[in-house]
């Protein structure tokens, strides 16, 4: 380090001086009661189970991650730990040292419990996506396998977003010992890992695979009839469609037996049917697959059509013409020195036409997101920016496809209002336009599409924090399906409906 | 399990979180001034912060570390902020020239004034990295897990953030 350097460090040890005088606990309990307050109403059944969740979870968690935790006051023999609903990085436990290994004692039983992908910077919880209760024969082999792990100094980092997995061991006496299993590193505290050895990695994955796939999605309605009727289909996290009855509740599975690895974004084809992308090498790691269109039909046939694009420009989104003769498509530039994000529109399978593309100045945004085409079939609409995990937000910006040479433009009217815009969709044919705003609260709000005037008050949104929401507006544009934190809600007139859980996209079946 | 969309049933004035925003509010105020442009911003960012405690306070003490835990939801806001005050100005907008409400840096004689004048032009993953390590004082792995990334992007960022520093520093001339 150089000398300067030295004085730089040296200046940046010192306070930036005494604040302004100030209180802020008024201002803070108001604006905490005013997030209650809008949070309560839509979840308060939600917060009633999490809280009892929270109370049975939270001390392991709290306490438990990573050193031998005593059991609770009061508590007497062993008790098989299991996993919590969800986590949140920034809950992650404050550890101390064991020392004794990353598997203390003789533990009696174990769970591991994977959680969704996420940023380890964001906000939002991470859903529980499968826990496996290890047998005793599992439980003496991954003890086995722990203790071959030797500590290092070494680091590893993955690209976000993580899938998490934790591995707590319950013991006699009722504590547990928690390990954290990244990417590539194992932990047991803040200074005793390890990083993650092939047998282990090999044998945590067998684990998982042992657990049945879960069911397609809900066989039963959880929400009352819609008046109008219609079908959606939801895309769940298991990448499975069904065919939900809006009327009655009603599910089919539409089976899709020769797409590998299942569909991973959908959009309605105004045409019949539906423009999916999905991955053509089943097998490839998530940051590492390549990705295709291909047209689907209730029946399940499907047919895969346009290039297939390498993992280093991904499919972030798309949406067919409201003719149904054209899709567009954006590709994400993975990481530096990939080709820069582009918008590409060619034509749907049965019609002609050229394939445009318009591509994104690197320095500009590395990702597109919420493409939708306004209804005169010319202008794309969607979202641009840099996804560093956390999302991507900003004002919308219009594409006109009809003149390939004009640059693309803002909207002239500010869709923020000063938040971060998530999600935006054209509402069909009518001329309105709907942005997700990532406020102080999230909402959905209506607007103007030629002034930006709010049409409407805004939809309170619960769950801030959420990534890339989805927007499929009906052709008529009365009624938005909004897919978003893993569900999917149906939002006519200004009421939102939720149509299920576990749904990472969805469209317009009918 | 607690993420901002839940709600805790909690008393509507945690106990000891009075006390708590009393006692520290001054040095959370001047860290977040060290990760911001100016104290406006630097009180919304704590306020914004503590908003966020304030229902969950009771679960934060009894983690035992309140102040890792209001630190790293600091972090957090101003990791989420910066990007997207940053991507909100794609795909059009120009960066722009850093400022400072403590008057021109580069002209300043002061090296403390002209660094800190400096910092928010800093990406602000690498000004969160020179902030935790150097004025907040924690340890090359204790940033990495507040940030969410290795112990080697916390020394490469920091090398970034020393380098452009110590460019800026140099160019302006500003270095007794």
């Amino acid at each position: 380090m150089s000398g300067l350097d030295d004085d730089i460090v040296a200046a940046l040890r010192e306070s930036p001086g005494d604040p302004p005088p100030v209180d802020l606990y008024p201002n803070v309990v108001a604006g905490a009661r005013r997030r209650r307050r809008h949070r309560l109403a839509a979840t308060a059944v939600g917060s009633a189970v999490c809280v009892v969740v929270a109370i049975a979870v939270v001390p392991v968690l709290m306490r438990g991650g990573g050193s031998h935790v005593a059991p609770p006051a009061g508590a007497s023999g062993a008790v098989a730990p299991t996993c919590a609903p969800s986590m949140e990085s920034h809950l992650s436990p404050t550890r101390t040292p064991a020392g004794e290994g990353f598997v203390p004692g003789t533990p009696t039983s174990a769970v591991l419990c994977e959680y969704a992908a996420k940023d380890p910077n964001e906000m939002a919880t991470a859903p529980l996506q499968q826990q496996v209760s290890l047998t005793p024969a599992q439980l003496g082999k991954t003890v086995l396998i722990l203790h071959d792990l030797k500590p290092t100094n070494e680091a590893a980092s993955c690209p976000a977003p993580v899938t998490e997995r934790r591995l707590t061991f319950g013991y006699a006496d009722g504590a547990t010992v928690t390990l954290q299993i990244g990417c590539a590193m194992v932990w047991q505290s803040d200074r005793v890992h390890a990083l993650l050895a092939d047998p282990l990695r090999a044998w945590i994955d067998a684990l998982l695979a042992s657990v049945p796939d879960p069911s397609p999605s809900p066989s039963t309605s959880a929400f009352a009839p819609i008046a109008g009727g219609g079908t959606v289909l939801e895309l769940d996290d298991a990448q499975h469609f069904t065919i939900v009855d809006l009327a009655t509740g009603a599910t089919k599975p539409v089976a899709l037996p020769g797409i590998p690895g299942g569909p991973s974004l959908v959009a309605t084809n105004p045409a019949g049917g539906w423009v999916v992308t999905y991955t053509p090498d089943e097998n490839s790691q998530w940051n590492q697959a390549s990705s295709q269109l291909a047209v689907v039909n209730a029946a399940g046939v499907w047919r895969p059509f346009g290039p297939v694009y390498a993992s280093d420009t991904p499919i972030t989104t798309l949406a067919v013409s409201p003719d149904g003769t054209r899709v567009a498509v954006a590709l994400m530039q993975a990481f530096g020195g990939a080709p820069p994000a582009s918008i590409v529109v060619m034509p749907t399978p049965g019609h002609v036409g050229p394939t445009q593309s318009w591509p994104v100045a690197d320095d500009s945004a590395n990702e597109i997101e919420s493409l939708s085409w306004a209804p005169d079939g010319k202008r794309l609409t969607y979202i641009a920016g840099f996804q560093t995990g956390a999302g991507i937000g900003g004002d919308p910006i219009t594409l006109d496809t009809s003149k390939p040479g004009k640059a693309p433009t803002k909207s002239s009217w500010n869709a923020s209002s000063g938040c971060d815009v998530d999600g935006a969709a054209w509402l069909g044919s009518s001329g309105r336009f709907a942005v997700v705003r990532d406020c102080a609260n999230p909402e959905l709000v209506e607007v103007d599409a030629s002034t930006g005037a709010p049409k409407g008050p805004p939809v309170s949104l619960t769950n801030a924090g959420c990534l890339g929401p989805e927007l499929h507006s009906s052709l008529d544009g009365s009624r938005l399906l909004l897919a978003r934190c893993s569900s999917v809600s149906l939002v006519i007139d200004g009421k939102l409906t939720s149509l299920g859980a576990h749904v990472i996209d969805a469209a317009w079946a009918g | 399990m607690h993420g901002l969309g839940r709600v805790e049933v909690v008393a509507d004035e945690p106990e000891g979180f009075h006390a708590y925003v009393v006692a520290r509010q001054g040095d959370l105020l001047r860290l977040a001034r060290m990760l911001t442009a100016d104290w406006a911003s630097a009180q919304d960012l704590v306020q914004a912060s503590l908003e966020r405690v304030w229902p969950r306070w009771n679960h934060v003490v009894r983690g035992g570390d309140p102040d890792a835990y209001v630190r790293r939801v600091l972090i957090n806001l101003h990791l989420k902020g910066g990007r997207r005050r940053w991507h909100g100005e794609l795909p059009f907008a120009q960066i722009p020239e850093a400022i400072s409400d403590e008057g021109n840096p580069f002209e300043a004689a002061d090296l403390r004034q002209t660094v800190h004048g400096l910092l928010p032009s800093l990406p602000p993953r690498q000004r969160a990295v020179v902030v935790l390590r150097f004025y907040a004082d924690l340890t090359e792995a204790a940033t990495a897990d507040l940030l969410g990334c290795s112990v080697g992007t916390v020394k490469s960022q920091t090398a970034k953030a020393l380098r452009t520093l110590r460019d800026e520093c140099g160019r302006r001339a500003v270095h007794p």
